[in-house]
């Protein structure tokens, strides 16, 4: 439910109103906007009579926000939420672009990526120290290790860290990293989500491969119910009945979800690409419907890749890639 | 010390109060109206330490006593020219809230403008529809030269006079609106008689009555034979008691069918008073008790 006041709302009224809501179990999320004041209620509001909260005088209407999610609903938070990172930002009318290879291999490897991509205009540096793999005999990453040669990185130069968590377990080990991942096969893992929830850091939180938008959304809700409202959407693929790449990559969701949500929108075109001459014009499309940012995997030898080298981008290839998107997103705020 | 005690009235049970339990000062009050009304000088005057909230309706009022959003409401329940007010009395026979003091508030109607206004310079006076029937000797004086608009109430018309460009907007309102809206009096005591009093009940969700309660309100219908009024009055008279008010109403709804709206002077901490009440409301097809209070 929320309620809509009125300009200006008399302070001591709206306390006694606030103060009200919390005896009756309402959890109550008030939003200061540009243009209005909002009391987003979340709780069972089937027993709070909407005319008696309209009958006030400080109160302009009440409506019900019939979709299940309501910390991520746009209702809740008409203006969009700006995560910084940073330099940094993802949302309000900004481009943010992650790079970097799909697992970290060696310092070596790491190293040379970072300072490419950072010459070549990118804003974050991504890297998994942790890999799931479907296969148990493939490469799982370098763990500890990987995210040692991460924090060196950004030693060097100086780019803010993302990298995938799998767990709840591994918290103490994402210390320092700046943004925390949640993979496409993690996003129903409520134990994680609702451990992310009660961090501080901005979250990445992929959509899974045969998830709904609600499904994202309430998953987003899981995060920022637990007190964290840092989370960035990431579309990355669906599965599809098309197998010639590893999902197909949903578009519409981008300019669809910036409606039903305030969060940030970004894309992740490597994986439905199937192949790194396909990456760049998926990740123009993305950025044509609105997105607010890519991330795009990049390697200095994408042939000898232990994982993801088809769909990696050389950093030459990045730059290029890079020029077009800012162009692309400049037309889009243009209008 | 006394101890409080349950009775049963007119079909509801009721706690009487030992006299040591005072009225309390602390409180979230329910009024109608916006800041300056005079349902706000009639609160704060209760109440002058409490929290007010105030509603578009007085149906909110009601439902925000009921519901606990509010601790008391204010509601205005008659005026001693203009008469009841009915749409509140409609309300309260159906809301299972108790009336548990009333107070009676002197109408003070002033003209009211900006800073800096001249009588001279006033364009227009805007007031709520009974005000300006109260002051209709000193408006007759500016007929045909001043628009005299109603509107709401007569703090919105206050509201309006200091937030309007229009320099000499004025409005009819009491002394607090203009204390509210920074507004000056240019004339005082516009109205027709200075004998201008409207009755405010405070409501309470809880079925109290305090000690030195002496006033009792009740709405009920007589049955419709020969001498059924004669008959009820008959009660009041029998047990030496006066009646404050006796105003019938029609039934909504229905063809000349009618309500009584009465206010005895009666406390009832006496049994003798209880039973009478049990008689009454034992002959009379609808019964309804509002409360036992006393006024200030």
């Amino acid at each position: 439910m929320i309620v809509i006041l009125k300009d200006r709302p008399d302070e001591e009224q709206l306390a006694g109103l606030v103060s009200w809501l919390k005896d009756q179990g309402i959890s109550v999320h008030p939003t200061v906007g540009s243009s209005q004041t909002i009391l987003g209620l979340v709780g069972d509001t089937s027993r709070i009579d909407m005319d008696l909260i309209s009958a006030l005088d400080i109160v302009s209407s009440v409506k019900r926000v019939q979709e299940p999610y309501k910390n991520a609903n746009r209702k809740f938070h008409p203006d969009d939420t700006v995560i910084r990172v940073g330099s940094a930002r993802f949302g309000g009318g900004a481009f943010a672009l992650i790079a970097g290879p799909s697992v970290v291999e060696s310092e070596e490897q790491i190293l040379s990526v970072a300072e490419a991509v950072k010459e070549a205009g990118a804003d974050l540096l991504k890297g998994l120290a942790f890999k799931p793999r479907s296969s148990p005999y493939a490469f799982q990453g370098l763990g500890i290790e990987g995210i040692r040669l991460l924090l060196l990185a950004r030693e060097k130069t100086g780019l803010p860290l993302v990298s995938e968590i799998h767990d709840a377990s591994q918290l103490p080990l994402f210390e320092e990293i700046d943004v925390l991942m949640v993979g496409a096969r993690n996003m129903q893992n409520y134990a994680l989500l609702r451990a992310l929830g009660k961090t501080d850091k901005p979250v990445i939180l992929k959509r899974g491969f045969s998830n709904t938008y609600e499904e994202w959304l309430m998953s987003a809700e899981y995060i920022m119910a637990g007190g964290n409202g840092k989370v960035i959407l990431c579309e990355r693929g669906i599965r599809t009945f098309e197998p010639s790449a590893a999902g197909t990559l949903d578009v519409a969701c981008v300019p669809v979800l910036k409606e039903l949500t305030h969060l940030p929108v970004i894309i992740d075109p490597s994986s439905a690409a199937g192949s790194y001459t396909f990456v760049g014009s998926l990740a123009r499309a993305g950025a044509a419907a609105g997105a607010d940012g890519a991330m795009l995997g990049v390697h200095n030898d994408p042939m000898r890749a232990l994982c993801d080298g088809p769909v990696s981008l050389t950093p030459e290839r990045f730059r290029k890639t890079v020029k077009s998107l800012r162009d692309i997103h400049k037309l889009i705020m243009e209008e | 010390m006394e101890e409080k005690k349950m009775v049963s009235i007119g079909g509801r049970e009721m706690c009487l109060l030992p006299a040591d339990v005072t009225f309390p000062t602390k409180a979230r009050i329910g009024c109608q109206g916006v800041r300056g009304a005079y349902s706000e000088q009639a609160a704060k005057r209760m109440f002058p330490l409490a929290g007010r909230m105030f509603f578009k309706t007085f149906g909110g009022v009601i439902e925000a006593v009921k519901s606990g959003l509010c601790d008391y409401g204010i509601l205005p329940i008659e005026n001693n020219s203009f008469g009841s007010v009915r749409a509140v009395y409609q309300l309260l026979k159906s809301a299972g809230v108790y009336i548990i003091r009333s107070e009676r508030i002197l109408i003070r109607h002033q003209l009211l403008v900006k800073p800096g206004t001249s009588f001279e310079e006033v364009t227009s006076i805007r007031s709520h529809e009974q005000a300006i029937g109260q002051c209709s000797r000193f408006l007759k004086t500016v007929e045909g030269k001043i628009p005299v608009i109603p509107v709401l109430n007569t703090a919105m018309a206050a509201r309006y006079a200091a937030e309007t460009d229009e320099k000499g907007a004025a409005a009819i309102a009491s002394p607090e609106a203009a204390e509210a809206y920074g507004l000056v009096t240019l004339a005082n005591r516009v109205s027709d008689s200075d004998n201008n009093y409207t009755r405010f009940v405070c409501i309470s969700r809880e079925p109290l009555i305090y000690a030195g309660a002496n006033r009792i309100s009740m709405i009920l219908t007589v049955s419709h034979t020969p001498g059924s009024l004669y008959r009820l009055l008959g009660e009041f008279a029998g047990c030496e008691v006066n009646v404050l008010k006796l105003e019938s109403s029609p039934l909504v709804g229905r063809d000349f069918e009618f309500c009584f709206y009465i206010d005895a002077e009666a406390s009832c901490a006496d049994p003798e008073i209880r039973k009478m009440l049990e008689r009454i409301k034992a002959s009379c097809p609808d019964f309804i008790f509002l409360g036992n209070y006393s006024e200030v």
